[in-house]
């Protein structure tokens, strides 16, 4: 009786992702990069290079047994480097991704169950928001706030939540008309109880897919900022950082660069497939094409 | 004194023809009055798109009536303070016509059922729990449905939940929206019997909007026919279905139900027509085979024909009956 149960949906979803070869090993490889991350001190070869410590007499050697990506312009080993800027990488990707779910889903969900002047007021603030390039607007917040990992995580998060609440808002547009708000309406529930006990569950699905998409964009977009300076600092192994300052060499010694982009590529094909799969999967449309349950 | 009473409610929508277009006026309720006693049942019968279930959410305060009151003991809805509103809410409850789409697939029955209790009570776990158990029993669930979400129970159970949601606060009235249509002949049986059951149990007043007048014949003391936003004929069960007087009504009783959605859509896109280009006079002339000169120009109004039995009609008030 108290066996946990599944609802019907993530047992399908479940179903259906264990099906899609690709949404497989994009998820394969994200889980990959995760435990690598986690466990990053114990399996780096060499954990106090990872940080940054330079070994002079070890400079721009190249792939080998002992350094299997080579070593950098500080004889650091690229390998251990590489494996610790997966930890910055996810950790900025998550964490852009839910502070701008955090701050864009409630007040989404809010302008679009309310409606009105709260609604007006709100979605002209977004507006407002999205009315600059993001990643330029981003560039202008860092400077503002002073470059550093910290600063640009925040402000992509700030440039970020706007599209998250125009998400939101157009699931509880939708959702507000289904009879079971009207129920609670009836029973006399606040509206703020029902936004966040009946709304926020059954708006959640396409906020999933749309962060797992925009975590590879986060991903990206930090590297971007490290890469023009504005986001980690030396020696932090941030990739974007990595690939900045290894893109001189790029024809003399090719694994100082080479290595950290493949690991940007790689995480961030991977958020975007198993993002795409999400979509499919989730959506009851592509789900009949997908066969019978 | 009625449970309720409505005087004169009408809700009245604009619509744009086109971005510059003229607003035209649509009346989806207008100027309706009835009342209901503690402990009856009113049948509200009418094609869909109506406007039953416009009177019905104006009773239920989900929309304001454009003009009119309606007065809940004596006391008008749009001038209580907070807590007789809160007061309200317990006592008027609904239940939708389908089940699926009424219970929020997110949450499990335990929740469900809940919800009204915890919003209007202060109550301890083990307290809810008998509460809950008590409540699924008098709908003829047990406590193993308490876990289960809805897509896990069949239809009928699920509008058994649905009316235990309903009952879970005492209420003195509710309305039911349609609760059997969208279930199996077999099960929509076993749903009626429940609800007259829980009728004399608790002496609850019931609202039964409803396009099928086999099923409201079943179930209600009084009923109205409504007729593009307008009633056309009020009066207790078996003068309506023994001798209905309005046109519309006889139609209605001919009429058998419509499996055909095209025909649904025909009808509502009708309605909505005949809404549009009135222009004074009686709704139903169009549709009419009785229609008079006097229906084109004048509204009928609401006469009481037989003792508590009213219609709106000009060929049965004044028409010769062959």
């Amino acid at each position: 009786m108290n066996k946990l149960t599944l609802s019907k949906e993530t047992k399908i979803t479940l179903k259906l992702i264990k099906r899609d070869k690709l949404a497989m090993l994009s998820l394969l490889i994200i889980t990959f990069f995760i435990i690598v991350s986690i466990f990053a001190p114990f399996i780096v070869p060499y954990p106090s290079q990872g940080e940054g410590l330079p070994v002079p007499e070890k400079r721009f050697l190249p792939p080998s047994f002992e350094n299997p990506f080579g070593t950098d312009y500080l004889g650091r080993d690229v390998l251990s480097r590489v494996i610790f800027g997966a930890r910055i990488s996810l950790f900025v990707g998550i964490f852009v991704v839910c502070v701008a779910i955090i701050i864009g889903v409630p007040l989404g969900l809010i302008a679009g169950y309310f409606g009105g002047k709260v609604d007006d007021v709100l979605m002209r603030i977004t507006d407002v928001f999205l009315s600059f390039p993001s990643l330029l607007f981003a560039i202008a917040l860092v400077a503002t706030l002073g470059p550093g990992l910290f600063n640009a995580m925040i402000s992509l998060s700030i440039t970020w939540w706007p599209w998250y609440a125009r998400l939101a808002r157009a699931q509880a547009v939708t959702i507000k008309e289904q009879p079971y708000i009207l129920a609670s309406q009836v029973i006399g529930v606040k509206g703020l109880t029902i936004v966040f006990r009946h709304l926020l569950p059954n708006a959640l699905t396409p906020i999933i897919v749309q962060g797992t998409m925009d975590m590879s964009s986060a991903i990206l977009a930090e590297a971007g900022l490290s890469f023009i300076g504005l986001g980690a600092q030396a020696p932090s192994p941030e990739w974007g950082l990595m690939v900045s300052t290894g893109r001189i060499y790029l024809l003399n010694y090719w694994w100082f660069p080479v290595f950290p982009g493949l690991a940007i590529f790689l995480v961030a094909l991977a958020f975007n497939l198993f993002g795409d799969s999400l979509r499919d999967v989730l959506d009851p449309k592509s789900r009949k094409a997908g066969g019978q349950m | 004194m009625p449970l309720i009473e409505a005087k004169n409610v009408s809700k009245h929508y604009y619509k744009r023809k086109g971005f510059f277009g003229k607003k035209e006026l649509i009346k989806a309720v207008d100027n309706v009055s009835f009342s209901i006693e503690k402990g009856t049942t009113l049948g509200l019968v009418g094609e869909t798109g109506c406007g039953k279930t416009t009177l019905a959410k104006c009773l239920l305060r989900l929309i304001n009536p454009t003009s009119g009151a309606i007065l809940f003991k004596g006391k008008d809805l749009s001038k209580m303070k907070s807590e007789e509103l809160d007061d309200y809410h317990r006592s008027v409850q609904i239940v939708f016509q389908n089940p699926f789409t009424s219970l929020n697939p997110r949450m499990t029955i335990r929740n469900i059922i809940s919800e009204p209790i915890i919003t209007h009570k202060k109550i301890n776990k083990t307290e809810l729990e008998t509460e809950l158990v008590r409540l699924l029993k008098v709908v003829g669930l047990n406590e193993t449905h308490l876990s289960r979400y809805p897509h896990e129970l069949s239809g009928g159970q699920n509008q058994r939940v649905a009316i235990a949601r309903a009952i879970a606060l005492n209420p003195e009235l509710i309305i039911l929206d349609e609760p059997t249509s969208a279930l199996d002949v077999s099960v929509q049986a076993t749903i009626l019997n429940l609800l007259n059951e829980l009728q004399k149990q608790f002496n609850l007043s019931y609202i039964f909007i409803s396009h099928d007048l086999g099923v409201v014949r079943f179930i209600s003391d009084y009923i109205i026919v409504m007729y593009s936003g307008k009633f056309v004929e009020m009066g207790p069960s078996e003068d309506i279905l023994g001798q209905p007087l309005h046109p519309y009504t006889k139609m209605l009783l001919l009429a058998l139900p419509l499996p055909d959605p095209k025909k649904k859509i025909e009808l509502i896109q009708h309605q909505m027509k005949a809404l549009e280009d009135w222009r004074g006079g009686c709704v139903f002339l169009q549709k009419c085979p009785y229609g008079m000169e006097l229906c084109k120009k004048e509204e009928p109004e609401m006469v009481e024909v037989r003792e508590k039995h009213f219609v709106a009609c000009y060929y049965t008030i004044k028409g010769d009956r062959r």
